[in-house]
């Protein structure tokens, strides 16, 4: 007879992304002031805010790329950096760089295998396929244009295995294809169970999220659902009316 | 304009450019911002096609196989000059073994210099802290790993830098103790280029401005400790050219004695390897002790 697991603790659930009063500040000067919320695993997120408002900062933070000066951050239950942490998280960059000495294959190759994808030769031909860049395999990725760094970094984002996505303005510089393709690999994504969190001005993205997190002068102004909200007021710099000042969820 | 190699406007003012910012590099002895610089002003990229496809065996290692592909990728240039610099770090010792002991400064620098170029595939895991961050290894094991593809790679210069010893001194022992002088000076140099590398890593504990609240005598020494260190240890590694020198001179265990000192010079060039796997440890255990002295300080206050 199997054990009844009333009494038993219970394995806590983590959320995918939780960020708890992260703040940042370069000397005296503040980029983002104590900021917490959990994003559940499954969700498809969209930061959105204007120039400066602090998405960079905080997708960085998240990614474990830039220290906090408060606060922590936790990618399913594993502190941001750790190896863990690193191993269920991809994160892309809005100014991807690249190794000088590998061509976008070996590139491929070198991420997905030291994520231990070792059948990685038919995802990766099938990625650079789908973004219009499998004829481009053997060039170097650093000599590209923007678009095509970005779509490069993009497949680098894809091959490996991942929990939780982390992408920073990725639509800048791709074309209609690009972006038709990275928002079908974005769905797919989400399809398969991982957690995806864009911070974009793409309202055509936006549009498709369960979830807005809007961030203005570092501050948290909006957290909720996507229903009724005006995405364009909120990625302004002026204040649209308060209206959607503070926070929802 | 004859001088100016007939560029256009564009391109001579984007070169200035590069030249200022070299200047600038040169000033704070930062060795891979004019090493990187240096490369675009003479137009050495990196080759698109490999000179070889590195075979699936060679790649079961992915670290030890995206090393390999780097050096598929080298520019005959940089080969080249790799060669002629060994070369000459080779006449060099062979000046030092005839009696002018001070050459060995002049082949440790250039074994220095091949070693920058030869660590190539650390240097870009350096470059590019947001990328190696992001993998699922820790820093020091991957760094660490990456020393084996230059290690290796020295092979086809050390053979240069023995045959052109031969060449200088045509006798049949000089193989036999080029060898022996030429495997930990080359080894040397891999290992004081990645040193030079490795110490632009990001710090783990953040902390990498804390020296600017030095004063500028203390801050200065120390940049440019920092400075010469890196070719000091390539330096170094020439060391078992000197105990040849005067073992031959006063007629001692010329093979024992040099053999000592190689393996003296390989037992340090492992030492460097520790610090390069165990650099960031090293420095968390470092901040932690120091913040440890001083909260135990203000509690004794």
């Amino acid at each position: 007879m199997a054990r009844s697991r009333r009494n038993v603790p219970q394995p806590k659930e983590h959320s995918a992304l939780s960020i708890d009063n992260v703040s940042k500040s370069y000397g005296t000067a503040p980029a983002l002031d104590p900021i917490s919320f959990d994003i559940n695993t499954g969700d498809r997120v969209a930061l959105i805010g204007h120039n400066g408002s602090g998405k960079t900062t905080l997708i960085r933070i998240a990614a474990g790329l830039l220290d906090s000066s408060t606060g922590s951050v936790s990618i399913g239950g594993a502190a941001s950096g750790s190896m863990s942490a690193r191993a269920a998280l991809s994160f892309i960059a809005d100014q991807p760089t690249f190794y000088d000495d590998l061509s976008l294959w070996e590139h491929m190759e070198y991420v997905a295998r030291l994520h231990g994808v070792e059948d990685w030769e038919q995802t990766a031909a099938d990625l650079l396929g789908h973004l219009g860049l499998y004829h481009r395999a053997d060039d170097m990725p650093n000599r590209f244009s923007r678009g095509l760094k970005q779509k490069s970094a993009i497949a680098l984002g894809f091959i490996r295995p991942f929990d939780l996505l982390l992408v920073d303005e990725p639509f800048v510089g791709l074309d209609a294809a690009g972006k038709e393709a990275l928002l079908e690999l974005l769905a797919d994504a989400t399809s398969h169970g991982s957690t995806v969190v864009v911070a974009t001005h793409e309202l055509s993205f936006v549009h498709t999220v369960s979830r807005v997190i809007a961030l203005r002068d570092g501050r948290l102004v909006y957290d909720g659902g996507t229903d009724g909200i005006n995405v364009d007021g909120l990625v302004r710099t002026e204040d649209p009316a308060g209206e959607h000042d503070g926070e929802q969820h | 304009m004859y001088l100016a190699g007939n560029l256009s406007l564009e391109a001579l003012s984007r070169r200035s450019a590069l030249v200022s910012q070299m200047k600038f590099a040169v000033t704070l002895q930062d060795i891979r911002t004019v090493v990187l610089l240096r490369r675009q002003l003479s137009q050495e990229h990196m080759r698109v096609k490999p000179w070889v496809k590195v075979p699936r065996i060679f790649r079961r290692d992915i670290i030890v196989g995206r090393g390999l592909r780097s050096l598929m990728h080298f520019p005959w240039r940089r080969i080249v000059r790799m060669k002629l610099l060994t070369m000459t770090a080779a006449a060099a010792l062979v000046m030092a073994y005839r009696g002018t002991s001070p050459a060995i400064v002049v082949a440790g620098l250039l074994l220095f210099i091949v070693g920058l170029d030869a660590v190539e595939p650390l240097s870009q895991e350096v470059d590019q802290p947001d990328r190696t961050d992001s993998l699922p290894i820790e820093r020091g094991l991957l760094m660490t790993k990456h020393l084996i593809v230059p290690a290796i790679a020295m092979t086809p210069f050390l053979l240069a830098g023995v045959f052109t010893a031969f060449v200088l001194e045509p006798r049949t022992s000089t193989i036999a103790y080029g060898f022996l002088v030429g495997i930990p000076a080359v080894l040397a140099g891999v290992a004081g280029a990645s040193v030079n590398a490795v110490k632009g890593a990001p710090d783990p504990v953040g902390g990498a401005n804390e020296g600017l609240a030095l004063p500028p005598e203390m801050s200065g020494m120390g940049t440019v400790l920092r400075a010469a260190f890196p070719p000091a240890i390539s330096i170094i590694g020439c060391l078992p050219v000197v105990a040849l020198q005067h073992s031959v001179e006063n007629g001692s265990l010329i093979f024992a004695n040099t053999f000592r000192t190689s393996l003296g010079i390989l037992l340090v060039l492992g030492l460097v390897a520790g610090w390069v796997r165990q650099r960031d440890a090293i420095r968390i255990w470092f901040r932690n002790a120091q913040t440890t002295a001083k909260t135990s300080k203000a509690e004794g206050n």
